[in-house]
């Protein structure tokens, strides 16, 4: 994303003298702004009955539904619960496989000719396709989703990590080398440090991918989280409830994936060749 | 130490204190080496054909040569990193078998790690070669000051000038107090005005303690400059073509460009490389 934008001014010295006003050039005054709009203009199409509320729910109608979901009722929370703990382990199964594989995938070929074509199969099989064996070695309880989860995000780590691995420098493992360093210490103090900006980038992209998995795997066979709470108010029409699931999905990967993008400016910048 | 020493095999080198790693004064002995490689398309290159090449301890040699005579390649089969199809490396009376902590080696490209500061850089190389934390420090600092790189310690590589980076990679070899240093067209990627500071920079450094320099270059002028000793190599295969010792006053400087002994020295050089640049077609 972005570099921290705060108020610089981006006007050049040959803007012609017509000024215009500095949040213009503020990427971020730009972006609430347009939220803004588009907010208010959904509530008024909404409200006004341009667009029927079966069909669309208006801001304010969700905003009530959440306000009931979350502090009246509290209905919201086991489903909650249930969807981020098959998020939590299956993104976490991803993210230890994913690195491990990678990294070990990248390293030595002989891993990598061994564990390619299962690599490649799985990649290619829609993991959805998958679920209802998972379902018949576990049952619809939480272990087949997490199996999806997990497999709907490994392999975005994994290409990336392998991708890491092996687009390391070989100049700088060369001069490591002529420094005496063993493979280990090639491999801790060079590789590795070179792979961590791609490792990051694949966990970013894996974010949506995790959450498409916990969406799908409760789609097919569930009775609770947040998934099936979306689904089952599609099929009741309860529209204003639907969107907000789907909001608590949308704003869940934002912020995880900014989240990680702010790390990547901050700290990872460095470790990219210039 | 204008003197002319031959550089046919010598006896023995002074052996040095037992306790001390077995070093004798720097001294290399290249015997007979061969490297050459399979290509894809199955044919062979040849990259050195039968180089023999005696380095006395303490003295500024170059590989002067086109591009294409292994000069590079033989400087990583001094330094371990290359292992030569056939022969023998001998470092005082040891053999080398890779890598050691008594060789440093300068890249042409910095090759810093972009995500350790300058200092951090140094102090790398000297961890690699397992010298002590508190010791590491004393050294990466006296290093970074000897390269006039005080006040730069904590920058990244991004943030300085490709001069600079070459100084810190400089440090940084510097830094683990080798016997000989292995400098493979260190400024080759520096602009012209950088260069020559560079070059007066080394001069400067080497004359306080004269360690073995081995140095890569291409640049007649620069092996001139900086040698005692200038090993003319050509190419198809790499092969030595001629050792010239240079015969020029130390502490030398660019005035003695105009000097007649550097003006028939350039000619003489200059005859013996043209026809390898040509045979190369450069």
């Amino acid at each position: 994303m972005k570099a921290q934008t705060g108020n610089t001014q981006a006007t050049s010295d040959f803007q012609p003298a017509l000024e215009r006003p500095a949040w213009w050039a503020s990427s971020r005054v730009l972006s609430v702004l347009s939220v803004v709009v588009f907010v208010t203009a959904w509530q008024f199409v909404t409200s006004t009955g341009i667009i029927e509320p079966i069909f669309l729910a208006s801001p304010l109608t969700i905003a009530r539904v959440a306000y009931q979901q979350f502090f009246v009722t509290g209905e919201i929370y086991p489903h909650i619960w249930v969807s981020l703990v098959e998020a939590v382990i299956g993104f976490a199964l991803a993210i230890v496989v994913g690195v491990l594989l990678g990294l070990a995938m990248g390293r030595f070929d002989y891993v990598r000719h061994v564990a390619e074509p299962f690599v490649m199969a799985l990649y290619s099989t829609p993991s959805v396709a998958l679920l209802p064996l998972f379902i018949l070695w576990l049952g619809i309880g939480l272990w087949s989703k997490v199996l999806i989860v997990f497999l709907g995000g490994v392999f975005a780590i994994l290409v990336n990590t392998i991708a890491g691995v092996r687009g390391a420098n070989p100049r700088l493992i060369e001069t490591a080398r002529a420094f005496t360093a063993s493979e280990t210490e090639v491999f801790l103090y060079v590789i590795l440090p070179a792979a961590t900006p791609y490792i990051v980038a694949g966990i970013r992209l894996a974010i949506g991918r995790v959450l498409i998995s916990v969406f799908v795997a409760e789609l097919v066979a569930s009775n609770q989280g947040v998934g099936f709470l979306i689904t089952q108010a599609g099929m009741t029409y309860n529209t204003a409830l639907m969107l907000m699931g789907i909001m608590l999905f949308t704003i869940t990967g934002m912020v995880l994936s900014q989240s990680l993008s702010f790390v990547e400016d901050r700290y990872l910048a460095r470790f990219r060749e210039q | 130490m204008s003197s002319s020493a031959p550089v046919v095999a010598k006896t023995f080198s002074p052996p040095s204190e037992p306790e001390v790693q077995p070093i004798a004064g720097g001294r290399i002995d290249c015997c007979d080496i061969s490297h050459w490689f399979r290509n894809d398309d199955g044919r062979t290159t040849h990259v050195l054909d039968r180089v023999s090449l005696s380095i006395e301890g303490h003295r500024f040699v170059s590989l002067l040569g086109p591009s294409g005579c292994g000069k590079t390649t033989l400087l990583r089969v001094i330094h371990g990193l290359v292992a030569p199809t056939k022969g023998v490396v001998t470092i005082g009376n040891r053999q080398v078998a890779g890598p050691g902590a008594d060789r440093a080696m300068v890249f042409q490209e910095h090759n810093l790690l972009p995500w350790k500061t300058a200092i951090e850089n140094v102090l790398f190389g000297c961890k690699l070669v397992g010298i002590a934390a508190e010791e590491r420090n004393r050294r990466a600092l006296d290093a970074m000051a000897l390269m006039g790189l005080k006040g730069f310690e904590n920058h990244l590589p991004n943030q300085l000038s490709g001069g600079m980076k070459q100084r810190v990679g400089i440090a940084r070899a510097l830094s683990i107090r080798p016997e000989i240093l292995l400098m493979d067209e260190p400024f080759g990627a520096l602009d012209a005005q950088t260069r020559e500071v560079m070059q007066r920079e080394l001069l400067r450094i080497w004359e306080a303690d004269r360690k073995t320099v081995v140095f890569v270059t291409h640049s007649i002028d620069e092996s001139i400059l900086l040698s005692d000793q200038i090993v003319v190599m050509g190419a198809r295969p790499g092969r030595i073509v001629a050792t010239i010792d240079v015969d020029l006053p130390r502490p030398r400087d660019d005035e003695m460009r105009s000097d007649p002994r550097w003006t028939m020295l350039r000619k003489r050089l200059w005859q013996l490389l043209k026809p390898e640049i040509i045979e190369t077609g450069e």
